[in-house]
């Protein structure tokens, strides 16, 4: 039961002022696991479902980092595949998933897999 | 031991029984009197050891035991072939799975790979991020897919034969067999307080370690100063720093959210509460001398099973058909069985009713059925009483119905 952390995703995304910007996660290949959702280092939300969370407006947004952290544990026998999807949303580029894959893994195993998104 | 778990396992062991009692009958074959290399001998020989093996396949039920390994079996390749593999490939990408087929290639030819155990499911070899464990459990028709499996397997077995001149020859034989298998009904897995307290503990521990992983205002700072925000440097860096954090109380409690974690929980394709519909096939080809070409392959078993299954916290039920056919010179025996167990299970005592009838469709033997009933009662300390009787099926007259010569009683722990 190892825990894997591989190296963040990265992206960059535009806001307008007025955006009001979501963020969602999704925890995929019927895996389980939890996620925490932190602007800068303040934490915003924190769950395991695939509720949207309001991040800000994007007059608050700009030049800030966006972390989404998501725990994924393996607890199925047809796969050790672990993968998460984040979705951005408001901005002006519109909805922008994320998808992080780790099948590196053996049977049990976690993965920490982070989203690192900086507003413009 | 009580109706139940006499009859447990009668099918599955019935059919894990023919693959067993078929490769030890073809170990030895009786002076087939013609050259080695005759094909058409060989056939005849593991033709008589099939037919062998049918005779005591049918016969073998009367003793067999566990009824869960009844319902449809996870891996019918390996259970036609009667084999237990002790180590079963998985492979999980497209890849993995070339891989463990390229035992079949050797140069330009093919060949039969010895001790195959393979299990694929198709579905499962590609990403799929959107599928959350929810919908998982609950995706109704399109778990049809998600749980289909196949399973292939070889086994090798040594024959003799005697030619004119009395020279014994002993032959290597490979038999070949694929299965498939799909859940094709569940109501999904348990959902009882006890499973939602163990998913809640495992995900609360879950987020909790992404809460302790993530970066402070300082740690982001002190990147930023140091890399080109988004940078292979600043990712890298970041992911160091997040790997001193993962550590502590909150991975001791994600690992033992893990072990307390119980399979029926989550996995759709166990046991579960509600109702559950399983339906599984396989074939068997036998190689003569492990010649592997389309001319030397004979088919000579196939087997089907069909299982839909009721559980509650007191009463569970299974239905079950089974076709079983083995090929006999040109023709085929075929033997069809269905079966119903029901049982009722409270904190002091249990009931538990089977029956089996089997038709002969093809080939010798009368069609016949089995009837078990068991009851049980603690009566103290947890010793308990269970007493059983029924008909089996090579019961001499069908007057014989529960004759209390078949009755019989024993104590200890709660079987049913």
């Amino acid at each position: 039961m190892s825990i894997h952390n591989p190296v963040p995703e990265f992206i960059t995304y535009k806001v307008s002022p007025t955006s009001k910007v979501t963020a969602k996660v999704i925890i995929g290949d019927a895996q389980l696991g939890g996620w925490s959702i932190s602007l800068g280092g303040t934490l915003l939300a924190k769950g395991a479902d695939e509720t949207p969370v309001e991040v800000a407006t994007g007059a608050q947004l700009a030049g800030k980092i966006l972390q989404v952290v998501v725990t994924v544990v393996d607890i199925q026998q047809e796969t050790n595949r672990l993968s998460a999807t984040v979705t951005i949303s408001g901005g002006t580029a519109g909805d922008v998933p994320v998808t992080q894959t780790y099948d590196q893994g053996a049977d049990g195993d976690t993965a920490i897999l982070t989203t690192l998104v900086l507003f413009q | 031991m009580t109706a139940a778990t006499r009859a447990g396992g009668l099918v599955f062991a019935c059919l894990l029984a023919s693959g067993m009692m078929r490769a030890a009958a073809a170990q030895t074959v009786p002076a087939a009197a013609t050259a080695p290399t005759d094909t058409a001998t060989k056939v005849t020989a593991l033709q008589a050891a099939t037919d062998t093996a049918f005779a005591e396949t049918v016969q073998a039920d009367a003793s067999t035991s566990d009824f869960d390994k009844m319902r449809t079996p996870d891996s019918p390749a390996f259970v036609i072939l009667g084999v237990s593999p002790t180590e079963i490939q998985r492979p999980g990408t497209p890849m993995a799975v070339a891989t463990a087929l390229s035992g079949f290639v050797s140069g330009s030819s093919v060949t039969i790979p010895t001790n195959l155990a393979l299990e694929v499911a198709p579905y499962w070899l590609y990403d799929h991020p959107q599928l959350t464990s929810k919908a998982y459990q609950e995706g109704g028709w399109r778990n049809v897919y998600r749980t289909f499996t196949l399973s292939l397997a070889t086994k090798q077995s040594s024959r003799d034969t005697t030619d004119m001149s009395g020279t014994t020859v002993t032959h290597s034989d490979t038999d070949l067999a694929l299965g498939a298998r799909a859940r094709l009904y569940s109501s999904g897995p348990d959902r009882g307080a006890h499973c939602v307290e163990k998913l809640e503990a495992l995900t609360s521990a879950a987020t909790e370690l992404s809460v302790t992983a993530r970066l402070s205002d300082s740690e982001l700072t002190d990147l930023a100063s140091r890399f080109t925000v988004g940078s292979t440097d600043y990712k890298n860096a970041f992911q160091a720093a997040m790997a001193k954090k993962i550590a502590g109380d909150p991975v001791t409690k994600l690992q033992d959210a893990q072990k307390n974690l119980d399979k029926k929980c989550f996995d759709v394709t166990a046991s579960a509460q509600g109702f559950s519909l399983d339906l599984a096939g396989a074939i068997d080809w036998t190689f003569p001398d492990s010649v592997a070409s389309a001319s030397n392959s004979n088919l000579i078993s196939r087997a089907g099973w069909l299982s839909g299954a009721y559980a509650s916290d007191r009463l569970t039920g299974i239905l079950l058909a089974r076709y079983v056919g083995l090929r006999s010179g040109t023709d085929w025996q075929q033997v069809f069985d269905a079966g119903l167990r029901l049982v009722f299970k409270r904190p002091t005592f249990g009931l538990s009713a089977e029956g089996i009838a089997r038709l002969h469709l093809s080939g010798p033997g009368d069609d016949t059925y089995k009837v078990d009933l068991a009851a049980e009662y603690e009566f103290g300390n947890g010793t308990w009483v269970t007493v059983t009787f029924g008909r089996s099926f090579t019961a001499a007259q069908a007057g014989s119905l529960f004759s209390l010569a078949n009755l019989s009683w024993s104590f200890g722990k709660p079987s049913i």
